[in-house]
């Protein structure tokens, strides 16, 4: 079995074989604590870029097959897991998960304690890391994890053919790296790029505009806030997670990075009021901090007490930090996503 | 929402004695419930037959009621008690089935008690198999195509309809009691017929089968702001048609894609609305089509379960405790995780490490009994393992059953290659489960059948087959090297993948001890992980820890202070259960009393031991050799007490001891004296004690030579075993010859030793607490069965009622001296026999014994807190043990047997345990406290009808006085000819029914009729055994109470004179003592 090794940019080294795809590739760490779903995580843009460790020791056993793909393309850059399993059992499945991320050039390692690399992060905060089946050398790993430069991901998720020209789209989704599971909410939605205007969206007559959740920093997308702030008080907003941070830049709140973001299927979100609440699936990194004057906080994460939901005050704009993934979401049960 | 102000007082039925499908994990929902309503303020009253548990302890509950759990004696507890609330979903089956018993029969009503945890009609939605499948259609969920029967013809009519295979599932049963899978008409009207028998509402569905899917299961919780959430689910290796209680489960579950398991636990979600639970958690069983998906929703469970407690021991999730205070009104956001301490209940725990649940059976003690595996469950026990990887945690769980098995075989404990070899067999072996199937994997993989081909037969998913193949190809790999030549890579892969000591051992052709000192030498040693909640998500203040070979981090928190580590019992078996619990978790607490750490090492998912929060640090661990001696390295305690926990620590401590681990308490030495029959008899001899005469033999004619010298009958047995295996009571030569042919296999290092039997003696058990120098008695307790039934098997009472003050005095003074002489430190528990007004000595056992629990009951003294402080280093002087408590009251214990579970075996006493569990009655008077036992054990005594009596020869003298009590009584006596002839010349009126094959009616067509309503049927000899056995399997199988022992009735008549007299009252132990 081929050596294959995780470093991370503070010299935190693990020490594994390969798996998938080989070769060399360094961006953000980040856990993920769901016993399944690894299709959706390499296939989610919102993972674009991120080496993604997963706690839950036993992976790839049902495969991979059609239905669970967030999108066409494979988006994270690395799995690191305990162990991969050499054959998959499910009536769905159409290939191992090894096969599938050798064909979309995903690096995987096994061998990992990942229940460690959990505790690493969480304690140290998510960092850079690298992982390598061809360079071995803990310093020079080092080093490229502190050259990795996060690149303009939500660029790099643009991939999906604009819907724009359906004339009847009520919704307007700005893709800021949008997934299946989202376009699924929205049969009747158009997909715009993240640099479309606001004048260009209005133009299209929606009824609603919806901003995707992506990979990133929210806080670079510049461009997107200010087109936002232009909506603004013109239409009922929605923002998903990172599309949710972008919203809330709009709203001048302010956005920072979380020390460790969340990633996983299991978040307590509650109305503070009432604590009535639903589990959630949630994966971002960045966070709201401080909502402006402008919008009061509906929902917040029952355990850290960050923010989940904030809207404005005339209800027009609305962002949430989380996926609902209970049967009938009673927060809001006209829900979409928000 | 703040909790209701509007109740105060809280009525917890719960589950009674250990049977099969009901163990200890009602002690641990129950006495988790107790904490957590009294923590919150409530007063709390308690009703539990079983003197066994951790919640009849006195400081548990405000209230606390050891009495039978029957309508009867609930509403005079609630009358008396006017509580303002009834929680029943902590309580197993039986609870919740009393709570709607005692809703409908309008009892609550009649003292406005209100139903808290899940309403009647949730209940009823849930278990009522036409509501069930109403309301699973009313949210488009897919049930099986069944059918509900009330009579044989439905059934019948049902099955034609249907289809073969059919699942039979009795309504309001437990541990699918009375449930079958049939194939034909034949087995169909059988089986139908038995169901409606057990089925308390003489209901029982018939299901089309989905043999051969999936099984999985969930456990959720939904509170009273409709708050829901998924603790874990878990995934049966053995596919539908073994009854989860029987199955190898998996947490969580392994072979879902993202979206079915989102699918499945929507569904969840939509059920438990459905039902109307909003205050509690649920069960929910599922059958998946492996081939298309399709799901069933099998059954669901409103109440704590055996599931639940494993989630919660698989998870951390406190299962028991959340419902309780869900059901006094809070909600999941209100309560906090304690485990993480800085986190809330909710939310859905997640895990980073694979856990088993394996079961353990007991077919060695019921020969004859059918080991297939079906719905109907039969173990007896469980143990749960974690690892990071499903192999680790796999052969983790295999060693932790304690059958010798120390893996996935590969551990010279395999079937000979003659059988393991055999294509045909191991195809048998997987298309037929028996208890050992898991076993035959490996054989068939050996044998090259493929992953698939395994499937075929035996339906267990192709990956965990695969899981096991590669167990299998490790050993390939290991086998090929001595342990000198042995890479280090191997080896710690090889550990990774669960492999024990004694495995490579036995593959290295080493040894254990060679094996572990290697490891220890190269640092291929374990380290230990969490089991946190949250995967790892937030630094956990309260988690527990299991061990792995993946250890990138080691999480072992072992601190600097002064710590003892106590060992536990492992999983339940017949023998050795819930009552060693007890002892662990009382010696757990009295550390803590005095200051010190205490560490807990267990395998028993279903124990108070296991419970986060009864020691210091937990240890979820198999109770091996090498798996304690890690921990203590780790740990590194000042000492480590094997006296509470049963056999299982106990025959660790030798090697312990060897390893230079402090044992506490009695010496091993000590212990090795009581049990070497050489040294055991020198000591006697030096304190002038007797004990029945005996010799060893290693053949029949040396057996024959020491039974003609000693005089039959005599007690043969083999040496070195434990709760009387392969014991037996041997009247005459022919006997004795078939028993050394057969039964065993001798040899000089292991010879059979034969004793002499005492006839007619009374048995007395005695347990006692010694410091080195004084010893203290804590009861003595008097059989109400004649010596020769296995003291676990037998009824007994304290205070004693027919012993004189000098035999006592003699019993006293003859402990007192074994104690010292023994160097007791701790408990120590003796079986005496008495004769006439001689003293014998049956057998010492310098340890904690299942009697423990009970005297603590009955004299309202905690003596396994006592002992362990002793232990620790203080005098009994200085504990102020000063007294004997000798009660006013009587006590009175009585076994609880699975005979049920086994039909057609012969439920017969003898000198080797049967019994599963235990109850206690209270009374001031002996034979009301009888009587209450036996209801309790689920005997229920009528207090007029028929009494059916046949006795053998030897017992035809003896039974006049009874027959004569009986109908002084009021009861109507029916016999068969041969006893008939004897109790007529003695003057009393009886009717005579034909023997079975020799005439109609018989007595078996008088039980089916429920026209004999108490069956006192004493075993003859061979040639009326298979009618004897159909008279009393049939009693059995119809709950007419049976007495099978000629004392057992006379002290029942007794009783129920003394009952028809004084009648029944309930009294709080806190009133008693």
């Amino acid at each position: 079995m081929k050596k294959a090794i995780l470093v991370l940019e503070d010299g935190t080294t693990f020490k594994g074989t390969s798996f998938g795809a080989e070769g060399e590739v360094a961006g953000e760490v980040v856990f993920n604590t769901q016993v399944v779903g690894y299709q959706e995580i390499l296939t989610d843009p919102a993972y674009r870029g991120k080496l993604v460790s997963m706690g839950y020791p036993l992976i790839g056993n049902y495969g991979i097959n059609d239905r669970c793909n967030e999108s066409n393309k494979t988006h994270a850059s690395a799995l690191i897991v305990k162990e991969n399993s050499r054959i998959y059992s499910n009536w769905q499945a159409k290939e191992s998960l090894a096969d599938f991320m050798k064909k979309n050039n995903v690096i995987g390692i096994e061998g990992i304690d990942t229940q460690a690399v959990t505790v690493y992060i969480r304690d140290n905060g998510e960092m850079r890391g690298i992982v390598s089946t061809t360079d071995f050398d803990k310093d020079c790993l080092v080093k490229k994890a502190k050259a990795y430069a996060v690149p303009d991901l939500v660029k790099e998720v643009q991939h999906l053919k604009i819907k724009s020209q359906d004339a009847k789209a009520k919704t307007i989704i700005i893709n800021l790296g949008v997934n299946n599971s989202t376009l699924a909410k929205y049969p009747d939605a158009a997909v715009v790029s993240y640099n479309t205007t606001a004048e260009d969206i209005l133009a299209k007559k929606p009824s609603q505009v919806v901003i995707s959740s992506g990979p990133g920093d929210p806080t670079r997308l510049t461009k997107t806030v200010e087109e936002v702030k232009k909506l603004i008080g013109e239409i009922p907003i929605y923002g998903i997670q990172n599309g949710a941070c972008v919203l809330a830049l709009a709203l001048g709140c302010t956005v920072s990075k979380m020390k460790v973001g969340h990633h996983g299927v299991n978040y307590p979100v509650v109305d503070p009021k009432t604590g009535n609440g639903e589990i959630s699936m949630q994966n971002h990194s960045f966070g709201v901090d401080q909502v402006s004057t402008k919008v009061k906080v509906v929902h917040e994460n029952l355990n850290d007490k960050t923010i989940e939901k904030f809207q404005t005050k005339d209800g027009q704009c609305v962002g949430t930090l989380y996926f609902p993934i209970d049967e009938r979401s009673k927060l809001d049960p006209n829900y979409k996503y928000v | 929402m703040p909790k209701r102000t509007d109740i105060k007082k809280i009525l917890i039925i719960s589950s009674g004695p250990i049977v099969i499908g009901q163990a200890c994990e009602f002690d641990y929902s129950g006495s988790q419930a107790c904490k957590a309503l009294r923590e919150e303020g409530y007063e709390t009253v308690l009703v539990n037959s079983n003197p066994a548990t951790i919640m009849t302890d006195p400081g548990m509950a405000d209230r606390t009621y050891i009495e039978p759990l029957d309508p009867i004696f609930i509403e005079k507890i609630i009358a008396k008690e006017k509580p303002d609330a009834l929680l029943s979903t902590l309580g197993g089956q039986t609870g919740l089935n009393m709570g709607f018993f005692l809703s409908r029969a309008g009892i609550l009503k009649k003292y406005g008690v209100e139903v808290i945890g899940a309403d009647a009609e949730a209940i009823e939605r849930a278990e009522d198999r036409q509501k069930f499948k109403d309301t699973m259609k009313s949210i488009g969920l897919g049930v099986p195509e069944s059918g509900i029967a009330t009579s044989v013809d439905e059934g019948m009519a049902l099955g034609e309809k249907l289809g073969f295979p059919l699942i039979l599932r009795p309504a309001f049963t437990m541990g699918g009691a009375g449930g079958a899978c049939v194939y034909n008409v034949e087995e169909l009207k059988k089986a139908v017929e038995y169901a409606l028998e057990v089925s308390p509402l003489k209901q029982v569905l018939v299901e089309e089968s989905v043999l051969g899917w999936k099984e999985v299961e969930f456990e959720v919780i939904r509170d009273c702001k409709d708050n829901v959430i998924i603790v874990t689910s878990m995934e049966n290796v053995d596919a539908m048609g073994i009854h989860t209680g029987d199955s190898i489960v998996v947490a969580p579950a392994q072979s879902l894609t993202t979206e079915e398991f989102m699918n499945l636990e929507n569904w969840c979600k939509k059920i438990i609305r459905a039902t109307g639970i909003n205050g509690g958690g649920t069960n929910i069983q599922f059958a998946v089509s492996p081939v298309n998906g399709e799901i069933r929703v099998i059954e669901i469970n409103p109440r704590v379960s055996r599931s639940s407690a494993l989630a919660s021991k698989a998870t951390g999730f406190p299962i028991a405790r959340v419902a309780a205070k869900l059901a006094i009104g809070l909600s999941l956001d209100e309560i906090v995780n304690q485990v993480t301490g800085k986190t809330y209940t909710f939310f859905e725990p997640t895990v980073d490490y694979c856990v088993f649940k394996v079961c353990r059976f007991a077919f060695e003690k019921f020969p004859g009994a059918d080991q297939t595996l079906t719905t109907s469950m039969k173990a007896v026990g469980e143990a749960m393992s974690i690892g990071r990887t499903f192999k680790e945690s796999l052969q983790k769980g295999i060693r932790s059953l304690e059958y010798k098995r120390y893996g996935l075989g590969a551990d010279g404990n395999d079937v000979p290659p003659e059988l393991s070899e055999d294509i045909e067999l191991i195809k048998q072996k997987l298309t037929i489960p028996g208890p050992d199937r898991i076993f035959w994997v490996r054989y068939a993989v050996k044998k090259g059948m493929t992953n698939q081909e395994i499937y075929d037969h035996s339906k267990i998913d192709v990956w965990f087959v695969d899981q096991m193949r590669q167990i299998v190809e490790m050993e390939g790999k290991v086998v090929k090297y001595k342990l000198k030549e042995l890479p280090l890579k191997l080896l710690a892969e090889a550990k990774g993948m669960g492999f024990s000591d004694i495995q490579i051992a036995h593959l290295t052709k080493s040894s254990e001890i060679e094996v572990y000192n290697l490891r220890k030498e190269k640092d291929i040693t374990a380290g230990y992980k969490l089991v946190d909640t949250c995967g790892g998500e937030v630094s956990p203040e309260k988690p527990y820890f299991y061990s792995t070979f993946d250890k990138g981090k080691n999480e072992c928190r072992a601190s600097n202070k002064r710590k003892i580590m106590v060992l536990g019992g492992g999983p339940n078996r017949i023998g050795q259960g819930i009552e060693f619990d007890y002892c662990c978790v009382h010696a757990s607490y009295a550390i803590k009393e005095e200051g010190l750490e205490a560490i807990m090492v267990n395998s028993n998912p279903e124990t108070v031991s296991t419970d986060f929060d009864t020691s210091d640090r937990l240890y979820f661990e198999p109770l091996t050799r090498e798996d304690v001696l890690t921990i203590v390295e780790a740990e590194k305690p000042e000492g480590v007490i094997v006296q509470f926990g049963g056999q299982t620590p106990l025959n660790l401590a030798h090697s312990l001891q060897e390893a230079g681990v402090p044992i506490l308490g009695t010496s091993v030495d000590s212990i090795d004296m009581a049990e070497d029959r050489k040294r055991f008899q020198k000591l006697l001899k030096k304190l002038k004690l007797t004990q029945p005469e005996n010799d060893t033999a290693i053949s029949f004619e040396e057996a024959k030579t020491v039974a003609d010298r000693i005089g039959y009958p005599v007690v043969v047995r083999p040496s070195y075993v434990l709760g009387g295996r392969a014991m037996m009571i041997v009247y005459d030569e022919v006997d004795l010859e078939e028993y050394m042919q057969k039964a065993v296999v001798a040899s000089p290092d292991r010879p059979i030793l034969v004793d002499k039997f005492l006839e007619d003696a009374i048995e007395v058990d005695v347990d006692c607490v010694a410091d080195g120098e004084d010893s203290m008695i804590c009861g003595i307790m008097e059989h109400i069965e004649e010596a020769g039934i296995h003291s676990g098997d037998s009824a007994c009472a304290i205070p004693t009622f027919s012993l004189s003050k000098t035999v006592l005095n003699e019993i006293r003074k003859a402990t007192h001296a074994l104690a010292k002489e023994l160097k007791v430190k701790g408990l120590m528990n003796i079986q005496y026999a008495v004769k006439g007004s001689k003293l014998y000595v049956l057998e010492v056992n310098p340890r904690a014994s299942r009697t423990v629990p009970f005297i603590a009951k009955a004299t309202g003294v905690s003596w396994a807190n006592i002992a362990t402080k002793v232990m620790l280093g203080k005098t009994l002087k200085e504990l102020g043990v000063d007294k004997e408590v000798v009660p006013e009251h009587f006590s009175v214990k009585e076994a609880v047997f699975p005979f049920n579970r086994f039909p057609g075996v012969d439920p017969i006493l003898g000198p080797e345990m049967k019994s599963t569990g235990e109850v206690m009655g209270i009374d001031p008077d002996l034979g009301v406290a009888y009587i209450k036992a036996q209801i309790g054990a689920g005997q229920k005594l009528p207090l007029e009808g028929k009494v059916f009596i046949s006795v053998n020869d030897r017992d035809k003298r003896k039974i006049v006085s009874i027959a004569k009590s009986f109908d002084a009584l009021g009861y109507k006596i029916v016999t068969t000819e041969g006893t008939g002839e004897v109790l007529r010349k003695n003057g009393l009126e009886i009717e005579v029914v034909a023997k079975i094959g020799e005439g109609r009616p018989d007595v078996l067509d008088l039980i089916k009729n429920n026209e004999v309503h108490i069956i006192v049927n004493t075993p003859g000899d061979k040639r009326t055994k298979v009618d004897e056995t159909k008279i009393r399997s049939g009693a059995i199988m119809h709950m007419v109470p049976i007495i099978t022992t000629l004392s057992g009735a006379q002290a029942t008549v007794s009783g129920l004179e003394a009952t028809k007299k004084k009648g029944f009252k309930v009294k709080a132990l806190q009133d008693y003592y």
